[in-house]
């Protein structure tokens, strides 16, 4: 008797708070694969919002959102975007749909990202679409027991790194990928080359040039060392290159933060103890590093979403929350977050020394503040002429800059002379 | 009779041209009318000549791949005794049994000397690896072989049934008359079936122009073998898809299908294609 009169008690004290509680709001939102689990964390540390998650693959999310948008239906409240090109794809008068979160995210959240975090949420005509995920400049990631063997000394400098290409030819060894894109950009751009940088304070004017002594001797260095072999002519993601890293060939890669934990422990399958990390490279003559990067998502909302607050709350959280961003798979652009997740990084023993985290830090101020989104595909621009010949880099660099102005003026840009 | 026919063309193939029409003379943001802009902007485009100029290589080897190696392996199928024929004739037809797109996938490996069984002929060839196989071939060569492999197997049954219907009478009379094999086969056989061949040759064209599916796959095999604007109905898809502009894509979508059409009729009246003899 008694437990039953318990039990009604419980049972109209349970109705009753459901009935006092506002319906939760209802949000969707489009995820890769990687960001599901933050998306449902993101659920469950919020009892007024609730969440429908659904997947949609990175490269085909423009596509997907021009379709959504044209019919008025099942436009998402917020997208995670991992390709940055869609930041500017995005907002143009074609395909409007990034809101504007200038007004509505605090000065002191923005304070709080990582030195050059949130330059690709930053439009040209200072609006500010995202806010960042994970970062992933371009550091020296390098074979640390090789090193101690042939006793080399870690470069610092482009000039060094060639030298050690020299000497890792010679011993059959490699230094990185000679035809991937976007490694090859990083060299480029490091020396100088500018494949399209919005010119300051504009957002629809881009100034491409390949001309400037720094790129061209970049461009020869690239040459030289994929001649000698010290650049391997497979792309890292290909068998070849697989085998041969396998093989014990990999002396040293000029990858972005996330290649030690993404590809060079389940794809490379690494032994521990190998990998170490170092700052990325600079030429002689340059004050500090120019690193270029690859990938580094961001989040970004609807500009006409019915729940504007929620969702600039979503964005707000994925980004910033430490105990989300402190387990995260890479490297938070958050900098609270990132001293968190670094604990993690340096007392991982796969790692040969426990400052790759520390290198990663001081590497990210020397991330290139042109790096983000621009409404065409450079990289696509770049590996076409690439694939078309063999001919060398330093004498396709005229026809990169014309294919990059061509393809900008499609997007709608202004090329500045 | 006609009317189930008519019914699936009015809705399933006049609506969405007559609306693709529509749009491409709209600007489709602020949904006013553009006149000429979008035919402008998508003939401006200086990808345009470049993916023509890849779509009409890539016909032109395929076409030639198509008619010099079906006529030729069916017309020698023919000559075999009937069984081992099917026999032959189904294991021709099994790589037709794969979809378009997986055969790019598989060609992906094909194409890289690591893995590829015909790694040691690209070695002999002093080619090192999948971007410099690729470049030497180059694309329209790469994708006609994808596509033969595709496709080849259908037709080399259907051009076995036009043989199979020609009378044995008449195979038997030019025997008697002292023709060999050969002879048989080209003087005999050949004009006989050559409206078949034009048929395939008709369908393949209009397959062939539209092509999308290879090399919008290419990605697949790493960055740097992403064309995304290597044919025109690729360039229809990134000016929806990548820009936002379904007028633009619109008005290339139109002038493609009015291309396909022109030449089409061409062929048709020029071979008197529909001739009774």
């Amino acid at each position: 008797m008694k437990l039953r009169s318990l039990m009604i008690t419980a049972a109209t004290a349970v109705l009753a708070a459901g009935v006092a509680k506002a319906e939760p709001v209802k949000l969707t939102v489009w995820s890769d694969t990687a960001r599901i689990e933050p998306f449902k964390a993101f659920d469950a540390a919020h009892d007024n919002i609730e969440l429908e998650i659904v997947t949609v693959a990175p490269p085909d999310q423009t596509a997907k959102l021009q379709l959504a948008m044209r019919s008025g239906d099942d436009v998402p409240d917020a997208i995670f975007m991992a390709e940055l090109q869609q930041i500017a794809q995005l907002s143009t008068r074609r395909s409007n749909y990034l809101m504007d979160i200038s007004d509505k995210i605090d000065q002191s959240v923005v304070d709080s990202f990582l030195p050059n975090a949130l330059s690709p949420c930053q439009s040209g005509d200072g609006r500010l679409l995202c806010l960042r995920n994970d970062l992933a400049h371009f550091i020296a990631w390098y074979n640390k027991p090789k090193f101690d063997e042939l006793g080399l000394s870690v470069p610092t400098t482009w000039e060094e790194f060639e030298e050690i290409g020299k000497l890792a030819a010679e011993n059959g060894l490699i230094v990185g990928s000679g035809t991937q894109p976007t490694p090859v950009l990083n060299m480029l751009i490091a020396g100088g080359c500018e494949p399209g940088f919005l010119v300051e304070g504009s957002d629809d004017t881009i100034r491409v040039d390949f001309t400037s002594e720094g790129c061209i001797a970049a461009a020869a260095m690239v040459d030289r060392m994929r001649e000698n072999g010290s650049l391997s002519p497979h792309g890292p993601f290909e068998p070849s290159f697989v085998t041969d890293v396998q093989e014990g060939k990999l002396l040293m890669f000029n990858g972005p933060t996330w290649f030690g934990e993404h590809v060079m422990r389940p794809l490379y399958k690494m032994d521990a103890g190998i990998l170490a990390a170092s700052e990325s490279l600079k030429w002689k003559g340059q004050a500090q590093p120019q690193a270029w990067s690859w990938g580094g998502g961001v989040f970004g909302g609807y500009r006409d979403t019915e729940h504007p607050d929620e969702v600039v709350e979503l964005i707000r959280w994925m980004t910033t929350d430490t105990g989300l961003q402190g387990r995260a798979t890479t490297m938070p652009a958050h900098a609270e977050s990132s001293s968190v997740w670094r604990d993690r990084v340096a007392n991982d023993p796969w790692y040969a020394q426990n400052d790759v985290y520390d290198k990663m830090e001081t590497s990210a101020q020397y991330g290139h503040p042109s790096y983000g989104g621009y409404r065409f595909d450079i990289m696509a621009a770049f590996s076409k002429i690439d694939g078309a010949s063999n001919a060398s880099i330093v004498d396709k660099l005229p026809d990169y800059a014309a294919e990059i102005e061509n393809s900008a003026k499609v997007a709608g840009y202004k090329i500045a002379n | 009779m006609l009317s189930p026919y008519l019914a699936l063309l009015l809705f399933f193939g006049m609506a969405p041209v007559l609306y693709a029409l529509g749009l491409s003379f709209m600007d489709t943001i602020d949904w006013v009318f553009w006149g000429f802009t979008n035919y402008q902007f998508v003939l401006q485009d200086f990808r345009l000549i470049e993916s023509i100029t890849n779509v009409f290589q890539y016909v032109a080897i395929w076409l030639t791949m198509m008619l010099v190696g079906i006529g030729a392996l069916s017309l020698m199928l023919d000559a075999l005794p009937d069984r081992s024929a099917t026999v032959l004739r189904t294991s021709f037809f099994l790589p037709g049994a794969i979809t378009s797109s997986a055969i790019v996938i598989l060609w992906l490996f094909l194409l890289d000397p690591a893995v590829s069984p015909y790694g040691s002929l690209f070695e002999a060839l002093g080619w090192e690896n999948r971007q410099q196989v690729v470049s030497h071939m180059g694309y329209p060569m790469v994708f006609s072989l994808m596509a033969y492999l595709a496709y080849s197997g259908g037709w080399i049954v259907v051009i076995g049934g036009a043989l199979k219907g020609i009378s044995t009478e008449v195979i038997e009379a030019s025997r008697v008359d002292g023709a060999n094999q050969f002879q048989i086969a080209i003087r005999i056989k050949l004009p006989m079936v050559w409206r078949s061949l034009a048929l395939m040759a008709i369908l393949s064209f209009a397959n062939g122009i539209q092509m999308f599916v290879e090399p919008q796959l290419m990605a697949l095999a790493g960055r740097q073998y992403s064309r995304p604007d290597w044919s025109v109905n690729q360039l229809a898809f990134q000016y929806a898809f990548n820009l936002g502009d379904f007028g633009a894509s619109a008005a290339m979508s139109t002038m493609l299908l009015a291309a396909a059409i022109f030449i089409s009729l061409c062929v048709v009246f020029g071979t008197r294609f529909y001739k009774m003899d």
